[in-house]
């Protein structure tokens, strides 16, 4: 056998055997079929064996990705969804994307350019684009989003963000002007969530309510198969897709797996089960008591990152019996409240206290919201004295005959519920009578709008003071949103005000700094913990990589071994 | 003389009935020798005896608030410095949270059987003793709930009224007293035909005192037996209803509760749910064992036969 | 048993929808919607109105064979039907087949040694297994094997080995009354007199116990098998939400947690009329087999 000639030859052998291609096997055959005697091959083998690295070979097209969630499915309509989930990243795509580092990159928009004054922002649309249902993706199409989102009919609880924005134009098929009212330098926080995700808004408002459940019409790689809430969510890849130019995605053309199947897995510890027995190959949010053991499993790969979320309480400002609309009684039962602890005790330290509304991996978080809401018992006694409240003989404050006693409802939950009775004994120390009611779905929200005295809630938003002011602003107040505590705080909605009108990105930080301080202080809701995400994933699943910048990992590079 | 004769028969009739009446006493005192026999009659009545203690003192004597938390001793393992049984996710004693966890269990069990007991004894009662129309309406209550899932019940009440005791004591004892019914219900039927009952009538007692006085005693054996029974599956339904988080809410620590809680830290710290576990069983086992007893000694029939 | 399924539907209506929440909590809205979009969105699956109105509405749809689709997600209720009650059958056939399987042999055998230490080793088996909360089995088991030893899943559907668990934690309870049942039965009819006259045929052992005693011994079991029909369906709930297993009982937790008013109504009522059927089943089963019952 000539040599020479068959080097190519051999060479591609090799190259297929290191990428994990061909088995120990397959290779001897080949190579055997190519006149290589045994020892070469054993020489070749022996030099090859400390190659052998299947993590960065070559990607395999097929299979189908079992991914397990922490949290129930929401309806896959960005305009009106609880949080997007997971789903949205295979069905979906926006105008622009966060890279790992944190940059804003190019998706359905490859390039835009603000206008100097501020007041307009003009993005250049990929041209060709077409929805799952081959309807042309193009600027119009993008508008009647936009435009959907800001109409109040169609019920998006976002509408209060939007508010800078004048109007969306579309001058031509690949032109997107967004018109601002001032300078809004936060616009690309927004559009790049999963709340602007571009949808066919035709579609939508045909299919009406079962938009979302029976079916969706977006631009991203996969397309809808199932929706079952409580239990599943299945995707698979939709043929036509035309490629990304995101840069980050090194696969630019249609997806490897063939398909995704999400599990929604509401019991903590079956999480962790099933991930270390191979029933499920990716995971978000194992238990916080199982991340010692899965980062022991060789079998898993365990990522930590930074979450952006957070525990908090409100305080109905109607309760003025309570004092609730009181900043001082606010905070003395914030003072009540030892954070640090409960990061210990039931995060397992994989988390952080929260002083102020957002967590320290923030941008714009300033450490000075840390000189408020400490853990000082006798602080929060004193001040509830100064407010009139005096023990009573079972320990319970009494005022004017009163005690004080107040229902703070949370969604039925183990987490919840554990959090839940830590708030209600360490609120008990300083003689508050915390009565702590786990709600299933279908009553918790209903009774969060029908003024309840306190509501304990979880939220996750990539730029979480744009979240948060969901929850503080009053114009959400009285039913209008989820400001559930009808909290009116003029500081705060002066904080919210220069936010949204903030030109620059200094201008951003500072209105940032300001919004944390005026919440921090004046406690529209009382903040409580914020914990770290976890993802985890079987050594098999390559390409899949959560980062902190994007809610979830996007599936393009997804492929199995 | 024809009065003479009369006097004389009603005479030897409520002679009669009296003795009937008096072999009752004698015959309890026989069931209670025989059951003390039963060595597993006999352990199981000791079992339930002192889960009945710790219920009623044991929160007494718990060396800790069930509900007082210590963040900074989560989780430790039985036998650590001043838990004997440990301590759950919050720092909260096991030991006292067990020990209310006994007295809520106790307390479900033995209320909802006490009132599907009476209940049910009243009703089965009632449609035995009268049968027609009565029975029919009574019997098609009972027949209609008897087979009741009790879980099914239990959730859609609950989905209603909102989870809690409450809601599970309702459940619990809606369903069961079909139980109590049924046999009380087939037990008049037979007593009913006996010649004390005939004797009784003819001697101008009224229904009511014939059904308190002749035939409750006769039901009572068996209504017993059942209720041994019936404390056991009140326990287990209300812990299952915990578990689920339909039942007690927290912090009430109802050993269904505790259970549930502690099934995330199975791995490295199992005694969190597998002691209530134990408990239960335990409990649950003694109150069968002794429901066997009973009815062994209450229905001779059945004797050799289990 | 019309009566009783007409009644019971009004009921359930009338308490599932008095009861605090409403699906618009349950998943389709954003919680985070206001009130207005919220009660648009009641108004619009018309539950703003009366309920007896509701009622009314909701018979009419029935008789027209409408059965509705499912307010979270759409599906129409035939099709949940098919796949979950397809799933809970398939449970509870396995569990109910596993619990004859063991306890009938174990049964005949605790009777056939009576007071010997397999008689004894037995009944203590089947008092524990009474006793046993079938939640905690289940979490007992999935630790083992689950977590453990890794051998089995723990949850989900619908390869055989997730059958395994769930059946078994399904077939304890009923296991356990089965073979103190069989075992009473069994000593009941050894003592029959045309046993006596087999024996002295000649004939061996186990075909005087297996072919002759256990055929008799076996009617009061088997016709008991409506009524463990019906039990079955209340394990099942638990069992199926604890496992994930899609069968109509998880179906029905979940839905009335979510306030899904069809799915909720419709199986709760298919459930109700499973036990009224499985009930009249054992009831019809058990005078065949003992006509002295009839009489009473």
């Amino acid at each position: 056998m000539d040599g020479a000639s068959s080097r190519p030859a051999v060479q591609g052998l090799v190259d297929q055997y290191v990428g994990g291609r061909l088995s120990r096997r397959e290779f001897v055959k080949g190579a055997l079929a190519l006149g290589l005697g045994m020892t070469t091959i054993g020489g070749i083998l022996a030099a090859c064996s400390g190659a052998t690295n299947t993590t960065s070979g070559t990607p395999k097209k097929g299979g189908t990705l079992k991914e397990g969630y922490d949290l129930d499915f929401s309806r896959l309509d960005p305009i009106n969804t609880n949080w997007y989930d997971p789903a949205f990243y295979a069905v979906y795509e926006s105008l622009v994307t966060n890279d790992p580092q944190g940059n804003y990159v190019p998706q359905i928009a490859s390039s835009w350019t603000a206008a100097s004054d501020g007041l307009s922002v003009t993005f250049k649309i990929r041209s060709g684009l077409k929805f799952q249902s081959g309807v042309p993706l193009n600027a119009s199409a993008i508008k009647a989003v936009y435009d959907g989102i800001a109409d109040p009919k169609n019920g998006s609880p976002l509408g209060s963000v939007w508010v800078p924005v004048a109007s969306t134009e579309a001058p031509d098929d690949t032109t997107l002007v967004i018109k601002l009212k001032h300078p809004y330098f936060d616009l690309f926080n927004i559009v790049k969530t999963g709340y602007w995700d571009i949808i066919n808004m035709a579609y939508r408002t045909q299919l009406g309510d079962k938009y979302g459940q029976q079916g969706v019409d977006g631009s991203g790689p996969f397309t809808l198969t199932e929706w079952v809430p409580g239990s599943h969510t299945s995707v698979k890849r939709w043929e036509n897709y035309p490629g990304t130019v995101t840069p980050f995605i090194q696969n630019k053309g249609k997806p490897y797996l063939d398909g995704i199947n999400w599990l929604t897995i509401l019991d903590a510890p079956q999480r962790a089960i099933q991930i270390q027995n191979g029933e499920i190959d990716t995971l978000r949010g194992p238990a916080f008591q199982d991340i010692t053991r899965l980062q022991a499993d060789s079998n898993l790969t365990v990522t930590q990152l930074k979450e952006w979320s957070g525990y908090f309480f409100s305080l109905n400002f109607k309760r003025t019996d309570l004092g609730f609309n009181d900043v001082n009684v606010r905070q003395a039962l914030s003072h009540a409240i030892d954070r640090a602890s409960i990061v210990k005790a039931l995060l397992f330290t994989h988390g952080e206290p929260l002083y102020g509304p957002i967590t320290s991996a923030d941008k714009s978080y300033t450490k000075d919201v840390e000189q408020f809401n400490q853990f000082d018992v006798a602080k929060a006694k004193s001040m509830l004295g100064a407010a009139g409240w005096k023990a009573g003989s079972d320990g319970i404050l009494v005022k004017g005959g009163k005690r004080f006693t107040f229902e703070m409802i949370i969604q039925a939950e183990s987490f919840n519920q554990q959090l839940g009775s830590v708030i209600q004994a360490q609120l008990k120390t300083v003689g508050v009578d915390l009565k702590v009611s786990s709600l299933d779905r279908g009553t918790f929200f209903n009774k969060a709008f029908a003024n309840p005295d306190s509501v304990m809630f979880f939220y996750l938003w990539p730029v979480p003071i744009d979240v948060v002011t969901l929850f503080v602003n009053s114009v959400n107040a009285n039913g209008k949103g989820p400001n559930w505590g009808n909290a009116v705080v003029p500081q705060v909605d002066a904080a919210i005000a220069a936010w949204q009108s903030a030109a620059n990105q200094d201008q951003l930080n500072a209105a940032g700094k300001q919004f944390q301080l005026a919440v921090a202080e004046q406690l529209p809701f009382v903040p409580v913990i914020n914990r770290d995400a976890f993802w985890v994933n079987r050594k098999n699943v390559h390409g899949w990589h959560p980062d902190q910048w994007n809610l979830y990992p996007y599936y393009n590079d997804v492929w199995l071994d | 003389m024809a009065d003479l004769t009369v006097l004389d028969e009603k005479a030897q009739w409520e002679a009669k009935v009296e003795r009937l009446w008096t072999t009752r006493p004698s015959r309890w005192r026989d069931a209670w020798h025989e059951l003390a026999r039963n060595k597993l009659a006999v352990a199981g009545s000791l079992i339930v005896v002192f889960f009945t203690l710790v219920a009623i003192i044991g929160p007494v004597l718990a060396p800790y608030d069930y509900a007082k938390q210590v963040l900074s001793d989560v989780l430790l393992p039985p036998l650590s410095n001043g838990h004997l049984l440990g301590t759950d996710e919050l720092g909260r004693d096991l030991l006292s949270r067990l020990l209310l966890g006994i007295r809520i269990s106790m307390a479900v069990g033995l209320g909802t059987t006490a009132i599907a007991l009476s209940v049910g004894t009243v009703a089965g009662m009632l449609a035995g003793y009268y049968r027609g129309w009565v029975d029919r309406i009574i019997n098609g209550f009972v027949e209609l709930v008897w087979g009741f899932p009790l879980i099914l019940i239990a959730v859609l009440l609950i989905g209603a009224i909102g989870p809690g005791l409450t809601g599970v004591v309702i459940a619990v004892g809606f369903v069961n007293w079909a139980g109590f019914a049924r046999i009380v219900r087939g037990e008049v039927f037979a007593l009913r035909e006996k010649e004390f009952v005939a004797a009784a009538r003819a001697l101008g007692k009224g229904d009511l005192e014939i059904m308190a006085r002749h035939l409750l005693p006769n039901v009572v054996g068996s209504a017993l037996v059942m209720g041994s029974y019936y404390i056991a599956i009140a326990i287990i339904a209300e812990a299952g209803l915990s578990f689920i988080g339909m039942g007690a809410q927290p912090p009430l620590p109802s050993l269904g509760q505790m259970i549930s809680q502690g099934s995330g830290y199975m791995l490295l710290n199992h005694w969190l749910s597998t002691i209530p576990g134990f408990v239960i069983v335990l409990l649950v086992l003694g109150l069968n064992v002794l429901g066997d007893g009973l009815r062994d000694v209450l229905d001779p029939r059945l004797k050799g036969v289990s | 048993m019309v009566v009783i399924l007409a009644i019971s539907s009004a009921v359930i209506f009338y308490a599932l929808r008095s009861a605090p929440g409403g699906p618009s909590g349950g998943g389709v809205l954003s919680p985070l919607s206001s009130q207005e979009i919220r009660q648009a969105y009641e108004k619009r699956l018309g539950l703003d109105q009366p309920i007896y109105t509701q009622y009314f509405i909701y018979l009419g749809h029935i008789a027209n064979g409408d059965l509705g689709t499912s307010l979270v997600n759409g599906t129409p209720i035939t099709e949940l039907l098919k796949t979950h009650a397809r799933n809970s059958l398939i449970l509870g056939l396995t569990a109910l087949l596993l619990s004859y399987l063991i306890a009938i042999p174990l049964g005949v055998l605790a009777a056939v040694k009576r007071n010997t230490w397999v008689d004894q080793l037995a009944m203590g088996g089947a008092i524990l297994g009474m006793g046993i909360p079938n939640f905690w089995l289940a979490l007992i088991l999935v630790y083992f094997f689950s977590l453990r030893l890794g051998l089995l899943p723990s949850a989900g559907c619908c390869d055989p080995p997730q059958l395994i668990m769930p059946a078994l934690v399904l077939a304890a309870e009923g296991t356990a009354v089965t073979m103190r049942m069989t075992r009473s039965s069994m000593l009941e009819h050894l003592r029959d007199d045309f046993v006596r006259a087999l024996r002295a045929k000649g004939l061996p052992e186990w075909q005087v116990v297996i072919r002759h005693v256990l055929r008799n011994a076996l009617i009061p079991v088997i016709s008991l098998t409506g009524l463990r029909l019906g039990w079955l369906v209340g394990y099942a709930l638990i069992v199926e939400t604890i496992f994930r297993w899609p069968g109509v009982g998880y179906l029905l937790v979940d839905s009335v947690l979510r306030r899904d008013y069809p799915v909720a109504q419709f199986f709760s009522l298919l459930l109700i009329l499973f036990v009224l059927l499985a009930n009249w089943f054992a009831d019809i089963a058990y005078g065949l087999a003992n006509p002295r019952i009839r009489v009473a």
